[in-house]
Formats: structure tokens, sequence, C-alpha cells
């Protein structure tokens, strides 16, 4: 679509360069020009506005032409005007490139906007225009000129002389331009383009030279009229920056070289050329520079006038056209088979191949396999060190996995970080199996990037051909799935069972969304402590899912689904107002001298989701919870970015506390903390653990030590007995929480303990942890 | 009898009546139609479409006695259509009439030596019409004298956006020799005629034309006006014959080749991939060139193109609907087919007659007139308004 797109408009750009050369004078060419581009673009107002005053129009009845509001039109100033019997217009303007601020306008009735093919069509109509009406002008002023002059033969044939050089100009482009549609070959077109400026310009010398695609500091002629073809033969090389073509592809305009007017190393590339001077154009594609058409004459101060410069940016505009056409239909049969980025197989050149592999099969004994391969947590790559470096990390990869395989195999990039592997002929049925740790050994290997030492853990899936009718791609998207849920950097051979595994991981989402819609989720608390004196300070809210079959569910069946499809934000705000209407009924029901404190864990989802400060700020207040005694929980490897600081500050200024979980897990360091708006850091159950037995509690030490440093409260987490909880006061830490304690239980089980134990509630300044 | 009338229940009353008749005397057949169509006192405008083999001074005579002078226009036509079906050789009076209706009407004469001009000078009839909601300006011209879009590119300079087009080129029984045009009393020939007509209900205009493209497109590369002498710098006639493969006297007998012509146009892509379908009027085989009705501009992309019965069957259905859609489920007061002969050539007489009795029942019981055309005149989206081979329908409302 897009191809025909493209043809469309270089099409109607010929029709339209034939018809306005073909005008006599200035105002019929205008009016022409502005009911062509009006029909051309199906639009039913079209107007040319020069100098600020209305020049032609087409569209409203003769006598009732809105003259200001198209002038409006043409400078912008409105996007829209009512036309009658149209209704109301989009307005679309480009400027015509005259001694006069001038634009071509249009306006189209009905729904569609103007694409960028039309907005790039009309400008090239513009700049047509603009053409014309300067040979027109210089027509007329000559004719003026001559006028006074008694000669009027030699007027003849000046006249005529002037009217078939425009007309072979324009014959010239318009053959080019055809050229292109046809798809001629590249190097005809850019020859024709030399060709005919040397024709139209009668200039001596006329040179084309492109980037070097191996090595852009280099430029190679691909054409030229009148060098010296033994000292400059086509493909001769020149730096980038040398010369007039190398300053108008380095400063992108349109560069003029005269003995008077420029350096001296100029005037010795000119000289070597036979030159006195010359002028250049860049060339582009798809918008970039890539080479420069240029023009020399060996005239001593040759004087290039304004039709010349804008003879010689036409052409290069028809060779920047050229190469743009070219590239794009050359590019557009690969792109529809590779990766952008990578510029390996996609997903459609894949399994194409597979296909093939797959019929050869049945022919002959090896079979084929496929691995399917899935980068673990790139994204943390993308967060932490921008998407430019995850892109390069990514074309890294693609090129280590080629290395892993043999010639006759296909690596493909499926898009983000996934990729697939396809074996043909597997002759050993461990073959898949070495190839994928020689791959994952591979990408251990640490990729430098940018200064960057990054190293890429990857789960691979693997399904080799049993059966005839084996959808393989998906068999090792299955185990691949498998191998993640397994955990990260593994690998895993398809087996039929997978299936029922998804099926299962389906069924679950499934359940999960009408969870989240009919709020089957329940709340169980589990109290902190203060280990002096057993008083209750906060509960920590954990959540449940009451399964409508399976009965109630604990976090782990559940939450790795809720993350994966997002649901978890959902579940959070539910729990988050549950925990804090609870929290509020027990502060009303046991007050206490601080109220009781209650604590929330938030996933990274909920960190990044937009409505999380709202959400949080609108469930203290409509439970009319006292904001100290919120405590939102985050794990460390939260502790990442400035987005997430933001968030966590953002939340401390609601009046919230903001606590480490399961410290000393990850990694953390002490400049993350420092970073960090963080209140409380909860010692992960691994460190409580080993406290009772003769180990020297030295981690747990390190981490109460380190809060007291920071000014943090610390709570130890898994407390189990009162050995432990002895150790640990003695190490200084205040609180804690565990089955020694309490399990999580639900609210109408706690209650029994608040009403047993007592609150003394959670005190948010940390001066007390100070006392101590 | 009268062929079948509409009239409006609500407004001011409006009402549209079609008279017929096939006697081969020019003022019989004048009488008997316009009588036909005459339903009430009150008409306001006859469109009078007739074969070119009648003395047309006699028909218009004849016409202009019965109804006492009511504006007219009308032309000579490649077949008539009435409610009852197509049909040669006689005349069809479609007669507007009630206070509902606003007329005026222009002619403009000489139009081959400036078409764009005989445009413009029609369409000013439109600026002396009284204030109605809904408006169209109908042009019948001589498709023979020359590019027909520069007619409709002059009216358009004239009324711009504000009125939609609608009408078709006058026929000759594809004798392809001389055209007529009627305008109150006067026969023209090489003329354009217009009726501006307001109304206080919508007028539909739907256009369809039901080709498809066949092959490979190819590029324009000499054309004048008129007259396209290479595609894809070769003769343009070999081209031709080479994409469709005609039947052999097709390759030298120019005849043969009209008739081969007829159904396989040329297709000049336009904005939204869409065709303007473009008749191959002759072939010179002695400089290879091809002759159309309207301008083929050289450099453009083109597509030859070819159709059978259903596709000009469908493209009927999808032009009544789209004509009615305005009238929002409104019965209408009638409709007025403008069809190219080039879609009868592919349907056959018998095809023809099931068309028009597809637009009858489109015009659920409200009477049909109109006729074979040279080419086809509609404009209400952009500023492109001649069709070729294309079915054009005015729905009056």
């Amino acid at each position: 679509m897009a191809e025909l797109g493209e043809s469309w408009t270089t099409q109607q750009l010929v029709e339209f360069l034939s018809l306005v050369s073909s005008f006599p004078d200035e105002q019929t060419a205008i009016c022409g020009a502005v009911e062509r581009a009006a029909e051309a673009l199906e639009a039913e107002v079209g107007a040319v506005v020069s100098g600020g005053a209305l020049v032609a129009s087409t569209g409203f009845p003769a006598d009732k032409v809105p003259t200001e509001l198209l002038i409006a039109a043409a400078e912008g100033k409105t996007a829209t005007i009512e036309v009658p019997g149209a209704g109301r217009c989009l307005v679309i303007s480009v400027p015509l490139e005259e001694a006069v601020t001038g634009s071509l306008v249009l306006a189209r009735g009905g729904e569609d906007a103007f694409s960028r093919l039309e907005a790039n069509l009309l400008r090239g109509m513009g700049r047509v225009l603009t053409l014309a009406l300067q040979s027109l002008r210089v027509l007329r002023d000559e004719r003026a000129l001559r006028k006074r002059s008694e000669e009027q033969a030699r007027e003849n044939a000046t006249l005529l002389a002037t009217l078939q050089e425009r007309q072979r100009l324009l014959e010239r482009l318009s053959k080019i331009q055809r050229s292109i549609v046809q798809r001629a070959d590249l190097a005809d077109v850019l020859d024709a383009v030399v060709a005919g400026t040397a024709e139209c310009l009668g200039l001596d010398a006329v040179g084309l030279r492109l980037l070097d695609t191996e090595d852009e500091e280099w430029t190679m002629l691909v054409a030229s009229r009148g060098l010296d073809s033994g000292r400059f033969p086509i493909g001769s090389r020149a730096h980038v920056r040398d010369g007039v073509s190398g300053l108008a592809v380095t400063e992108q305009r349109l560069i003029i070289a005269r003995s008077d007017s420029c350096d001296t190393d100029l005037l010795a590339g000119l000289a070597c050329r036979g030159l006195q001077s010359a002028m250049a154009a860049p060339i582009l594609e798809n918008g970039r520079v890539v080479g420069a058409l240029t023009a020399g004459s060996r005239t001593a101060n040759y004087h290039y006038s304004t039709a010349e410069e804008t003879v010689l940016l036409a052409f290069a505009e028809n060779a920047s056209l050229a190469l743009t056409d070219a590239k794009n239909y050359g590019t557009a049969l690969h792109r529809g088979l590779h990766d952008m980025l990578t510029g390996l197989p996609n997903r459609v050149l894949f399994l194409d191949r597979l296909e093939h592999a797959a019929n050869r099969a049945l022919r002959n004994d090896p079979q084929p396999a496929v691995l399917f391969l899935d980068l673990d947590e790139f994204k943390r790559v993308n967060d932490t060190f921008g998407h430019g470096i995850g892109d390069e990390l990514l074309i890294e990869v693609g090129q280590r996995l080629q290395g892993c395989i043999r010639p006759g195999d296909t690596v493909a990039r499926f898009g983000g970080d996934e990729f697939a592997v396809l074996l043909e002929n597997v002759s050993r049925e461990e073959e898949p199996a070495i190839v994928a740790r020689r791959i994952m050994s591979s990408l251990h290997e640490p990729f430098g990037v940018q200064g960057h030492d990054i190293s890429v853990s990857v789960s691979i899936g693997i399904a080799s051909q049993s059966e005839l009718d084996d959808d393989l791609l998906r068999n090792a998207d299955l185990a691949m799935y498998q191998a993640k849920a397994r955990g990260k950097g593994q690998y895993e051979l398809f087996e039929p069972a997978m299936h029922a595994t998804l099926v299962e991981r389906l069924n679950l989402e499934r359940d999960l969304a009408l969870a989240v819609e009919r709020q089957e989720f329940e709340l169980a608390y589990q109290p902190i402590i203060e280990l002096a004196t057993g008083a209750v300070v906060a509960v920590e809210a954990l959540v449940r899912w009451r399964h409508p079959d399976r009965g109630l569910l604990a976090p782990g069946a559940f939450i790795h689904a809720a993350e994966e499809t997002g649901l978890i934000c959902l579940i959070g705000i539910q729990v988050l107002r549950q925990a804090c209407a609870q929290t509020a009924a027990w502060q009303a029901r046991y007050p206490s001298g601080t109220p009781l404190g209650v604590s929330v864990n938030l996933s990274v989802n909920q960190l990044h989701h937009s409505e999380l400060i709202s959400e949080v700020s609108r469930a203290l207040d409509s439970f009319g919870l006292d904001r100290s005694s919120l405590i939102l929980e985050i794990t460390e490897t939260m502790l990442m970015q400035d987005l997430e600081r933001g968030v966590l500050t953002q939340l401390k200024a609601l009046g919230a506390q903001i606590a480490v979980d399961d410290f000393g897990t990850g990694y953390s360091s002490l400049q993350y903390l420092q970073r960090f708006p963080i209140d409380i850091l909860k010692i992960d159950r691994s460190f409580v653990a080993g406290l009772g037995e003769a180990n020297e509690p030295i981690l747990a030490q390190a981490i109460i030590d380190l809060g007291k440093s920071l000014n943090l409260r610390v709570i130890a987490e898994g407390l189990e007995s009162e050995e432990q909880v002895t150790r640990l006061i003695d190490l200084g830490c205040q609180w804690g929480q565990g089955y020694h304690y309490s399990r999580p239980q639900s609210a109408s089980e706690l209650e029994r303990l608040l009403a047993r134990s007592g609150i003394k509630g959670w005190n948010p300044a940390p001066s007390d942890s100070l006392v101590s | 009898m009268s062929d079948l009338t509409g009239r409006s229940g609500n407004q001011q009353s409006r009402w549209l009546a079609v008279g017929q008749s096939s006697d081969s005397d020019a003022g019989r057949a004048g009488e008997a139609a316009t009588a036909q169509a005459l339903i009430a006192d009150d008409a306001q405008l006859l469109l009078v479409f007739c074969s070119h083999s009648y003395d047309l001074q006699e028909l218009l005579a004849a016409i202009n006695r019965r109804s006492g002078g009511v504006a007219l226009i009308g032309c000579s036509t490649a077949g008539e259509i009435a409610t009852a079906g197509p049909g040669d050789s006689g005349v069809v009076v479609t007669a507007f009439g009630g206070p509902g209706f606003a007329v005026s009407t222009a002619c403009a004469t000489d139009a081959s030596d400036d078409l764009r001009n005989a445009g413009a000078k029609v369409a000013h009839c439109a600026s002396a019409l009284e204030d109605k909601p809904h408006r169209a300006l109908m042009l019948l011209t001589d498709g023979l004298a020359g590019d027909q879009q520069e007619i409709v590119r002059g009216a358009y300079g004239v009324i711009g956006a504000s009125v939609p087009l609608v009408g078709g080129c006058a026929g000759d029984d594809l004798k392809m020799q001389s055209t007529y045009q009627l305008h109150n009393e006067s026969v023209l020939s090489n003329a354009v005629v217009g009726a501006a007509l307001g109304s206080e209900a919508p007028l539909g205009i739907g256009v369809r034309h039901g080709w498809r493209r066949v092959g490979d497109p190819v590029v324009v590369t000499r054309s004048s006006d008129n007259r396209v002498y290479t595609l894809n710098d070769r003769p343009a006639v070999d081209v031709y014959l080479e994409h469709l493969s005609p039947p052999e006297e097709a390759r030298h007998d120019p005849e043969s080749f009209t008739r081969f012509a007829l159904t396989h146009p040329l297709g000049l892509s336009g904005r939204s991939g869409e065709d303007h379908v473009r008749f191959v009027g002759e072939a010179n085989f002695d400089d290879g060139s091809l002759g159309f009705i309207a301008e083929v501009p050289q450099g453009g992309l083109a597509w030859f193109m070819e159709g059978d019965d259903a596709s000009v069957l469908e493209a009927t259905d999808a032009a009544c609907a789209a004509a009615l859609a305005p009238l929002e489920g409104q019965q209408p007061l009638g409709l007025i087919a403008f069809d190219c002969i080039a879609r009868r050539g592919i349907l056959g007489d018998e095809g023809i007659s099931t068309e028009v009795d597809r637009v009858a029942r489109q015009a659920g019981g409200a009477p049909v007139a109109g006729f074979y055309t040279y080419g086809e005149i509609a404009r209400t989206r952009g500023q492109s308004g001649f069709h070729n081979q294309t079915l054009v329908v005015l729905a009056v409302g």
C-alpha cells in the first residue's frame, strides 16, 4: 500500500509538471496549478496566496470568494474553513519559495486528514510551480526588456530559445521522473540527472558524488559530464569533507564557490579539475544527506543566476527522489522478511524456513528442531540503561547467536527480547540441548555496550520434530515458558504435558480477572511486635484469594500471574482499601497513644502505575486513617531509578512511611539507601533463621547497625523462637514479626490477640529508636 | 396514459412525471410524451431525451405547443430510458412541477471554441435561482466537442463546491458524428445546456462504474489532450492490443476496434486508488495512437479495464443506493439515470432491461427517466466531475 502511494505521488507530480510547463503566462499557470493540485488531492478548495494577497482560488462561487479566510488559511491561522456545499473542510498549506512569501493552500471536506504522502506531494507541487513561475518571469522580463529594443528579429529568436530551454528543462525532469516511476536502473537514472543538468545549465562540468556505503568518510563519483575521465573515473573517491561537493554534504545546503569568494583549498580542488568556479547541491535519501550534485565552469568569475541555482536544486531533488524510491523499493522486500533492528530474519521468514525444513524432513531422516529464546529480565536493561543501550545489546545478542549455529541454520528475532533458532538437520537427539548450552554460555560473557559490562541470561525452550503435525514453534514457546517458570537461565525440552500447564495457566489468568471483578481477595494480618514488651505496634496485611473452586489460595499461587497480566495494580488497590478500612476500625476500637500501624506490600508494577498516588491518598481519606500509620513495603530491587525515587517521595509526602522488605537479599547499596526516602528496613528471614544457633550473627548485626547509622528503624522477619528474640534485643533490634508471635490470621482471629496483648501503636518518629 | 408520476406529500408541493413515446413521427411523439408528463398545470421544467433520428425542430415545436413554453432542456441520446424500460428511436419527457421546485436554465453555443467558458456561462444560471435548501446543476453537453472535464472546471469555477453537478453527454446512437442539445425552442449542436434545480427536498447523486483492472499498469508516455500516442514509450494501439487480446478483426478494422474498446476502457488512478475510467473511442492504426473522449494526461499511470454483466449490474444497485442515501428513507419523486453507452455494450439488450428494472425497483414505484450517454457528469466531492463508462443517478426527493 505504501509503495502504491509513493508511486502515485511521483505520478501525480509528473502530471502536474507536464501541465504547469504548458501554460503561457503566470496567471494561467497559477490558476491551472491550483485547480490540478485540488483535483489530485480531491480537495474542494484550492488557492494561491502571495505577498499577503489572494492570487487565485477555486471552490467558491465566483462572486463569493472569502478572501480574508483563504489568506488566514494560507498563513496557517486556521486549521479548518467552512465551505458552502462541502461543509467544514480541513486545510493544508505549503510555502511557495518566491521572492515574496507565498503559499499554495487546499481545503478538503470529509473526515480524511491529509496524509504525509499528500503533504509531500503538495510540497512538490509548490516547488514545481515556483520553478515554472520563475522561468515565466524570466520570459516576461526579457520580453519587457526587448520591447525597448529595435531588434525585433533577434528578440524572437532569443525568446524562442528561452522557451525551448524551459521546455527542455521540464521535459528532462519529466523524463527522469518517468524513469523513476518505471523503476529504471538507478545508475541510469542518476546518469540522466547528470546529463540533464549539463544540458540545461550549459556549464563545463557536472558530477554526482554519493557517500561510500562501506565507509561514509569517503564519497564516490557516480556519474559525470565534462570531467577528465582519466583523472576522475567513475568510482573515484574523495574525502567527504573535500571540495565543493564535500561542503554541500557537510553543510547540507547549496554551496557556490568562486575565485573571489572562497578559500584557497576549495579553489585548488576546482583548479585540478580545470574549473574556476562551481556550485553544489546536497542529495538526500529518505531525508538523510548521501551526496551532492556539482556543476562547474571554466570561465573566470562566472556568475550563477538564481534560475541556475533553482535548476541545479531541481535536478538534485530528482536524484534524491530516485535514490529514495530505489532504496524504499529495495528495502521493502528485505524489510518485509527481516527484523529492522538486528537485520535477522523475522517471524514470517522463520516460519517459511521452518515449513520448508519440515517438508524436507518428510523425505529425509534428519529432523528439524526449534529453540525459542527469551532474554531474562531484559526490561531491567532498558529501564536501567535506556533503550539505546538495550537496542545495541539486542543487536549484539543476535550476532552472538549467529556465532552459535551452523551456516545452514537460522536465527530470527520475533520482536522484543524474543529470538528463535531453527536447526535444520538434527541427526543426534542431544544436539539441540548442546546448542542451547552453547548459547547460554556465549551470552553469559559480558557484553561491553557503551562502556557498560552487561551479561545476559536467557531461557530456552526446545522442541524437536517427533510427529508429522507438530507445531514446533508453539511447542518450543511452551517449553521456554516452563524454563522461565523453573527459574531463569535454564533450558527445557518440550513435553506434551506442558500443554496442560498452559491451559492451567490460562484458566488461572481468566479466574484472576473474574476475581478482581468479584472482589474475591481477602486479607490476613500478621502482627508486628515491640520485642521488649510483646505489645502489638502494627500489622502487616497479606493478600489471600478465596477461589470459588480451589478454596483459599496463598499469594504464591497467583501473584506471578497477577504481575504478568498487570492485574496486580487492581488487586493492590483492593488490598490497600481493605487494609485501611480494617485498620481504621481497629484504631477506633482499640485506641492507643500512637495509633496502630498497618503495613501493605507494593509491587513494582504498582509503583509505576500513574494512579498510585491518587489511589493511596483516596484510600487514606475514605476511611479517615491517620496518615502516619500507613507503611508501604517495597523490595530492594525497586530501588533503582529516579522514577521510583520520585514516586516514593510523593508517597512520603502523603504521610506514609516506606519500608524495604526482605532487606539483605538484593543488592541495595548504601548509596541507594541514602538517596531514597526510606524509613524502615525489614531484615530478611534468612538472616534471622540462624540466630538461635551458635552462628555469629554478623549479617543481622550489620543490618541493625546500618539502620541505626542511617536513622532507620529495623524490623526482624520470620521470628520463630524465644532465643531469636533475645538475640535480636541484644543486637539492638526493637521490632519483629513471625510465627513465634502469630501466623497471619483473619481480621476476626487477630482481634483476640489485639485484645489480649494490647496495642502500643506505631510511632512514625524515628527518634525513639535512637534512645535504645 | 401517464408513464408514472411521483408527488410529494409534505412541504411545498412538488411533483415529477415521465411521459414516453416511440411514435416515429416527431410531432405525434412529442405531443404524446408531453401530454403524459404534464399531469398538472404548474410544471416548471421539462427534461427531454430523444433519438437523433427525429426531426428535432418539429419534435421541440410539438412539445412546446403542448406545454405552452415551460422551460426546457434536453438532448439526443444513444437510447432512452423510462420506467417501463430502455428503448431506441423514441422520446422521453420528464416534467418537474409544483412550487416546491425552482428552476433556471441556460445554454452556451460553440462550446468547442472555449469549453471552459461554455461551462462557466451555463453555470451562471445557478446564481439566478430562487433560494431553496437543496440545489443541483444539471448539464447536458456535446461529448464530441472536446475535453469535457474542462466544461466541469468552468462550471466549478463559477459555483464552486456550493452546488453539486450532474448530467451527461448527448449521443447519436453511436454514429459519433453529431449530437444535439435542446434549450427551450432551440435545437443546438456543439453546445452546453443546463438547468439549475432548487428543491425543498434533498437531491441525491450516486456514481458507480463496475469495471476492474486487467494486468500491470502502463505509463502514458506521450499524449496530447484527448489523444494518447505512446504507452510505455511504445505505440499506444500496440500496447493496448497486446494487453487485452481482442478478436482478430479488431486488430485492423477501426469499427470492430471501437466495438471491442467499448467494453475495455482505460482507468486512471486517483488519490484513494479509485479509478477514473476513460472510454477508448477509436484507434488510428497508421500512427498507433488512441482517441479518448476526455483528456488523458501525459506521465500518468493507467490500467486497462474490463467488466461483465455482474459487475456492471452491481454498480447499478450501488449507484441508486448512493443517490437515495441523502433522502434518508423517504420515497423519491423519481430517479434520473445518465448511463454510459459502454455499459449498454456489455449488458446487451436483455441486460439493459434488467438494469432498468433494477433502477425501477430501487425507485420503489416512483418514475424513472434517463438516457444512454457518451460521458457522465457528477460532482459531489472534490473537483473532478467528469466520468466515462459510468452510471450517474439523480434521486429527486
